[in-house]
């Protein structure tokens, strides 16, 4: 049976006619598509070149652009946070040293009795010593502003020179 | 061992493969007519994928699937589903014997085949005409081997019949 089903179908060829025809349409098609092709590869090269463009300019342009920074100096006492002061060449940094914040009221362990109060260039200062890690902390009032100074100074008298520092400076802002 | 690849272009693919998807698209569609508008739309569709073929052997199983996807697309065609061809209609052959004259002069066993479901027609061209194995038949149609074996089975069953009522 296959072989007789074989030698039948052998006998069946695709028409001449058909094929020469077939042919021509093929490269018809083909020409079709190879410039559809170039189109479709133009344009996502032309869309690719865009977002290229894009990206760059994302990257590229905050850099241009100028900053809107604040130049001002950052002086204690305009804000509750920590900040070095700008200083001028020679001049000591107010600061240096000192953990320096604006409060609104005395902190609860300045109320304690183991808490020193001593006048430091006319200014009433609360000193206190960390029993744990004997640091010294200070709260001290000018210009009815509350400043608590913090530190990493075991050394009282370095810690009173500092706090001298700030206080002058302070002064001399107002 | 590297597979060749002669086949560049689909002109190339036609004057190797012309005659095996015109035998299969005919024994599918069972005349000549839609067998040609089936030889057509295959090697047209070939312009746009053959960039993807890696070898010959891939383009023959591509042509193939394609031939035989194209001629399933033929059957659910509208104009297709309504209309019967005289020499599928078998209460004219039967009632008309002037009619007979326009039938081919067919060999029983090509007769047989072409009686066939269309679904084992086409594996029982796959098997005793293309010569390829089971497995290469299930991957070509998307087929499990046990569906290919049954149906190639139960198509062998069928023709055996037909033949011997011949």
């Amino acid at each position: 049976m296959q072989e007789e089903y074989q030698r039948e179908m052998n006998k069946l060829h695709a028409p001449q006619q058909l094929v020469d025809s077939t042919k021509e349409l093929v490269k018809q098609e083909e020409k079709k598509y190879k410039s559809d092709v170039v189109v479709m590869k133009k344009r996502v090269a032309t869309i690719g070149a865009i977002a290229a463009c894009f990206l760059i300019a994302c990257i590229v342009v905050p850099f241009i652009l100028p900053s809107n920074e604040n130049n001002e100096s950052v002086y204690l006492g305009d804000s509750n946070t920590l900040g070095p002061v700008p200083i001028e060449k020679g001049e000591e940094t107010p600061n240096e040293g000192l953990d320096i914040t604006e409060l609104v009221d005395y902190p609860a362990e300045f109320s304690e009795h183991q808490v020193e109060e001593i006048l430091l260039k006319d200014t009433t200062i609360k000193l206190k010593k960390d029993e744990k890690t004997g640091y010294y902390k200070a709260c001290l009032i000018i210009k009815d502003n509350i400043f608590f100074a913090d530190s990493k100074l075991k050394d009282r008298e370095l810690f009173l020179d500092k706090l001298e520092v700030f206080i002058d400076s302070k002064n001399e802002d107002n | 061992m590297d597979k060749e690849y002669t086949i560049k272009t689909p002109e190339d693919a036609i004057d190797r493969y012309a005659d095996m998807v015109y035998r299969l698209a005919f024994t599918q569609v069972k005349n000549q007519t839609d067998a040609d508008d089936i030889f057509q739309e295959v090697f047209l569709r070939l312009v746009k994928h053959i960039h993807k073929l890696k070898n010959d052997e891939h383009v023959k199983a591509w042509l193939i699937r394609v031939t035989i996807n194209c001629s399933k697309k033929h059957f659910d065609n509208y104009w297709n589903k309504n209309v019967v061809s005289i020499e599928d209609d078998s209460t004219l052959s039967d009632e008309s014997e002037e009619l007979s004259y326009m039938l081919h002069e067919e060999n029983p066993v090509t007769l047989a085949v072409k009686k066939l479901p269309e679904k084992y027609r086409v594996i029982v061209h796959l098997f005793y005409y293309e010569e390829f194995s089971i497995t290469e038949i299930g991957n070509m149609l998307k087929m499990k081997e046990s569906t290919v074996k049954s149906q190639l089975f139960r198509a062998r069953e069928m023709l055996k019949g037909m033949l011997k009522e011949d």
